[in-house]
């Protein structure tokens, strides 16, 4: 009888096994200590045949291992539980995994927004007295192409004109940097009314302010902007 | 010997063709400022500000015994702007009102502009950049380039022959253009007809807002009002009782300028009725910011960089003991 498993044994190694015996055998080595160790042997000596011996041989590697782990505490964690997950169980909880880790980064997102709500300002109060106005999204910063006033004129020269930057000695104030800048409200034109008609401070504005004071839009015309969504 | 002066003569006239180049940009300015305070022009212009265009004509009148000027809206509401000296009359007929005042321009600073060049100097740098062509006219090409983040430059595109300015662009730091203006045509003329000063509006059915006698005594002006912290170069050149329209009491309005720019501070106390403004605004290349110190509402307004207006407004600060020795400046 052992022969016979010994020799299905080596068949099985060498892929001569009929399937049909496949099971049987397998059942065979799992169950039968002897059937184990004639399942080692005969890889050791394929092995050792073969030259795939690692440097040092240890007979009892895998019962020393179990043992070791017997020896273990058990430790009363949720990943301790060993569960024999199917392959269903496993798509379900990688699922749950990328759905979670879905919401933990939307949860991010959010949390990243600026929020429009009252500036961080040092003054800033909280009564209803105090107008709050609708925040922009994005200031329109006017930024068109100076459009090149040039003619085909051989008489004149126009070179490139260089963008004009500052070479800033000061470095702007940090709180102006987090400024919340408000939709233009209504009630400020009277303030630009005066600023721009009484202090005029040097021609080089030339008709400019007066210009600003003709384009100053009343309530009715910032409600429309508004409506257009500008 | 004889070469190495000649060397020298060729690096040494350098530096000084650099102070040539800002001389002769600001002698263009001065020159311009002149021209458009003593001809008489007129012309039609397009207007540039946060991504619309709007026209405008502009009259100008000079005939020996006063100026007078005049913007007119093309595009959109029919407002005008008259000037008659330093009477400012704004028609403004979709609100139904007129608003008449004192014009306060710190001309004793423009006038250093062409004089003295070092008041500018740490804050501007004066440049001619070239030659250009502006409503059929030869322009010179002037930059006014800002040395730090607090103020805004320019560019000026000056008529060759008469000075006059064609075209003129306000920049941020950046380069950026926020705003513009630039004629389409113009005409310098001997004489304008009385008719072209008119106002095309009946303001007789409006509200007429203007100075009253509130305003009008400047011994009433509390000079205890004053900014810690002002960019370089700006200063407090000017206070005024200024009567708001819709307002009882009249406001203190503290005029900070550094020569080129300037910035209006609103100071107003509260009354029952108010609605106050807290916080950063903006109206094209004009930045608002409003706070409150002491039960007063305090709106500080200008053609400056959104720092600037920032600064001023919450370095405001009340002190009754500097208003002594502040009587004997400003």
């Amino acid at each position: 009888m052992t022969k016979q498993i010994d020799e299905q044994i080596s068949a099985f190694m060498d892929g001569e096994l009929h399937e049909s015996e496949h099971t049987a055998i397998i059942q065979q080595i799992c169950r039968n200590d002897e059937s184990l160790s004639c399942w080692q042997n005969y890889h050791l000596i394929s092995d050792t045949l073969r030259n795939n011996l690692p440097p040092a041989i240890d007979n009892q590697f895998a019962q020393s291992i179990m043992k070791a782990l017997e020896n273990e505490p058990t430790v009363f964690a949720p990943a301790a539980i060993k569960h024999k997950s199917t392959v269903k169980q496993k798509i379900a909880g990688a699922a749950i995994a990328a759905s979670v880790a879905a919401v933990a980064v939307i949860g991010v997102q959010t949390m990243n927004q600026p929020k429009e709500a009252a500036p961080s300002l040092a003054e800033m109060p909280s009564t209803d007295q105090y107008v709050r106005m609708e925040p922009i999204a994005n200031t329109a910063s006017v930024n068109p192409t100076s459009p090149a006033y040039v003619t085909p004129n051989p008489n004149v020269v126009t070179p490139s004109v260089p963008a004009m930057k500052a070479s800033a000695s000061d470095s702007v104030p940090s709180n102006a940097r987090g400024t919340q800048i408000y939709q233009y409200h209504p009630q400020l034109n009277k303030y630009l009314l005066n600023h721009n008609q009484y202090t005029l401070s040097s021609r080089v504005q030339g008709v400019m302010p007066y210009a600003r004071i003709v384009v100053t839009p009343s309530e009715a015309q910032i409600q429309e902007i508004k409506e257009q969504g500008r | 010997m004889i070469r190495f002066a000649s060397l020298l003569a060729v690096f040494v006239p350098i530096s000084s063709w650099a102070i040539d180049a800002q001389l002769s940009a600001i002698d263009y300015i001065g020159k311009m400022g002149q021209a458009l305070q003593t001809l008489n022009y007129h012309g039609s212009l397009v207007y540039i500000n946060d991504g619309r265009v709007e026209s405008m004509q502009l009259i100008h009148k000079n005939d020996g015994e006063g100026e007078f000027e005049r913007l007119v809206h093309l595009s959109g509401e029919p407002r005008e702007v008259i000037r008659k000296n330093d009477v400012v009359t704004c028609y403004l007929p979709d609100s139904q009102s007129v608003l008449v005042g004192q014009r306060r321009f710190n001309n004793h600073l423009f006038a250093k502009l062409t004089t003295n060049l070092e008041q500018f100097a740490p804050n501007y740098g004066f440049l001619t950049v070239g030659k250009s062509r502006v409503a059929g006219k030869n322009a010179h090409i002037i930059e006014i380039n800002p040395k730090d983040p607090y103020r805004y430059g320019y560019r000026l595109w000056i008529e060759e022959t008469s000075n006059l300015l064609l075209k003129s662009e306000l920049v941020n730091a950046q380069g950026e253009v926020l705003e513009q203006m630039m004629f389409t045509q113009i005409e310098i003329v001997d004489h304008i007809p009385e008719a072209m000063l008119k106002p095309a509006i009946s303001g007789d059915s409006f509200t007429w807002h203007g100075d009253d006698e509130k305003s009008k005594n400047s011994l009433d002006i509390d000079r205890s009002w004053q900014v810690a912290n002002l960019p370089s170069g700006f200063v407090i050149s000017a206070r005024y009782k200024q009567q708001m329209p819709n307002s009882t009491q009249p406001a203190e309005h503290v005029v900070i300028s550094d020569g080129l720019a300037s910035v209006s501070v609103y100071i107003e106390p509260f009354n029952a009725e108010s609605q106050s403004f807290v916080g950063a605004s903006r109206m094209g290349a004009v930045n608002i910011f409003g706070s409150v110190h002491d039960d007063h509402q305090v709106t500080v307004v200008g053609e400056v960089p959104m720092p600037t207006v920032e600064m001023i407004a919450q370095s405001l600060h009340y002190s009754p003991d500097s208003s002594a020795e502040q009587k004997a400046g400003q």
